[in-house]
């Protein structure tokens, strides 16, 4: 039996295998109409000059990110920077508290392997409790609707704005 | 965001301090119980109840608070809470601290001139919001963020923190608003100027929330505790405009919303709105808008 080691709240490492190509994987998380199609709601990159980029144009690195409420469009969910992408299988953002997310995609059994890495995170007991158990827990509903959308095109987000309190949500 | 019950000891007579919040800070509870808190200096927040009525001392002043009211406290400022009602759900959000100045910094500098020049403490002065605001979307994003607190959606805590950054932003313009409003009141001690608005302001929130019923500058000004010409005087160097004006303002303006959203006949738009003839509306909606209240329905 493998021996128990102390638990690294600064980091949480979370994999999901998808039935899908790299590219596809790595299209979902690098543009804003692949994120729309599986992520918290409406999503916008901006160069550096601010200037939107279409739907359909990758991010680059020092991108910023505006992502929007599905059901309250007008509603800023999170901001954020792009900090790395290499075009074919790593993207990296900062996510909550300015923490960096790192996104690497490779092949694994003949499946896809999207894994999520968010890192330097504090480790003082709130951002243990708001970040670490928060985010891992909504990265995790996030990542299966990401699988489900691109293995078969089910989105399992919640859409009807009267059901509150869901994962889905 | 963290969602607490009220602390049950947070007193200084007891020798226990309050805490100081690094995060933003909820507190909220279903009183069954009378609750009092002592004296102490408190954050930059917000304090609401959700229901039953709640009496809160700033300063040493007296603010009760119910139905839609929140009360924005400035820092600095000494808080005690009393609530003796049975039903009573009281409602503290305390800002991070640094967040103000962070949100204000930002605003006004952009991020360019962040990077170049590093965020130090700023002495921006919130005193021009700290009173009683009766605000019904601001009490139900409050509240809203109660329900958050307790929900298991994803990220539910990240867009709590968004939430609470967008409502700070909305509050700090409205602060900056304030203060160059009451730079139009010609006084010479700044003091002044601050109770004028904050006096004004309340009047004018007052009318907000009355709009429909038959007002009178009398009653106006009594909301405000000035003689009635004072008042009317002050309004307008505040606000560019009569109290009487901004009255009429508001009726249209709600009338058009009727209109827009509803299928409320016209007379009953004109009665609910509290205008007496059918006729005066149509004229004045018809200046405001440029087309009568009939045609302005069928968007002709």
């Amino acid at each position: 039996m493998a021996q128990l080691t102390e638990t690294d709240f600064s980091q949480f490492k979370l994999r999901v295998n998808i039935k899908t190509s790299i590219e596809n994987a790595y299209r979902a998380w690098t543009t804003a109409a692949g994120l729309k199609a599986w992520f918290l709601g409406g999503l916008v990159f901006a160069d550096e000059n601010g200037n939107p980029r279409p739907d359909d144009s990758p991010a680059q690195v020092n991108d910023s990110y505006t992502c929007y409420s599905a059901n309250k469009p007008g509603v800023m969910l999170i901001t954020g920077k792009v900090l790395k992408v290499n075009g074919k299988d790593v993207f990296s953002f900062t996510f909550s508290k300015g923490c960096p997310v790192t996104i690497t995609i490779y092949s694994e059994q003949n499946e896809t392997i999207v894994e999520l890495i968010e890192s330097n995170l504090p480790t003082d007991e709130e951002t243990i409790r708001r970040h670490y158990v928060g985010d891992s827990k909504g990265w995790i509903f996030y990542l299966t609707n990401l699988k489900s959308v691109l293995e078969g095109g089910l989105d399992l987000r919640n859409r009807n704005e009267d059901i509150k309190n869901v994962i889905t949500h | 965001m963290l969602v607490r019950p009220l602390p049950p000891s947070f007193n200084f007579d007891k020798g226990i301090l309050p805490p100081v919040y690094g995060d933003h800070f909820l507190f909220a509870e279903n009183l069954s119980r009378p609750y009092e808190c002592a004296e102490h200096p408190a954050g930059i927040g917000l304090l609401m109840t959700g229901k039953g009525k709640c009496n809160y001392y700033v300063n040493g002043a007296k603010y009760p608070v119910d139905n839609n009211k929140v009360f924005f406290i400035n820092r600095g400022s000494t808080l005690a809470i009393r609530a003796t009602g049975s039903e009573t759900a009281p409602v503290l959000l305390f800002f991070n601290s640094r967040l103000p100045d962070l949100v204000l910094y930002s605003m006004e500098f952009g991020n360019e001139v962040m990077l170049e020049k590093p965020f130090d403490n700023l002495p921006y002065d919130f005193s021009y919001m700290e009173r009683i605001h009766a605000d019904d979307n601001l009490h139900q994003t409050i509240l809203s963020l109660i329900e958050l607190g307790a929900s298991c959606s994803s990220f539910a805590s990240l867009t709590a923190d968004m939430m609470i950054r967008n409502l700070f932003e909305e509050l700090l313009m409205k602060n900056q608003d304030a203060y160059k409003r009451s730079q139009n009141i010609q006084a010479v001690k700044a003091s002044t100027r601050l109770e004028i608005f904050k006096r004004v302001a309340s009047a004018k929130d007052w009318m907000e929330q009355n709009y429909q019923t038959d007002i009178s500058l009398e009653n106006i000004s009594s909301i405000a505790a000035m003689n009635s010409q004072h008042f009317l005087r002050m309004f307008k160097q505040v606000y560019m405009i009569t109290p009487h004006q901004y009255l009429i303002d508001l009726k249209l303006k709600k009338a058009k919303e009727l209109l827009e959203t509803t299928r409320v006949p016209i007379n009953e738009v004109c009665q609910t709105i509290g205008f007496e003839s059918v006729f005066s509306f149509s004229v004045l909606f018809k200046n405001r808008f440029g087309t009568a209240p009939s045609y302005f329905r069928k968007g002709e």
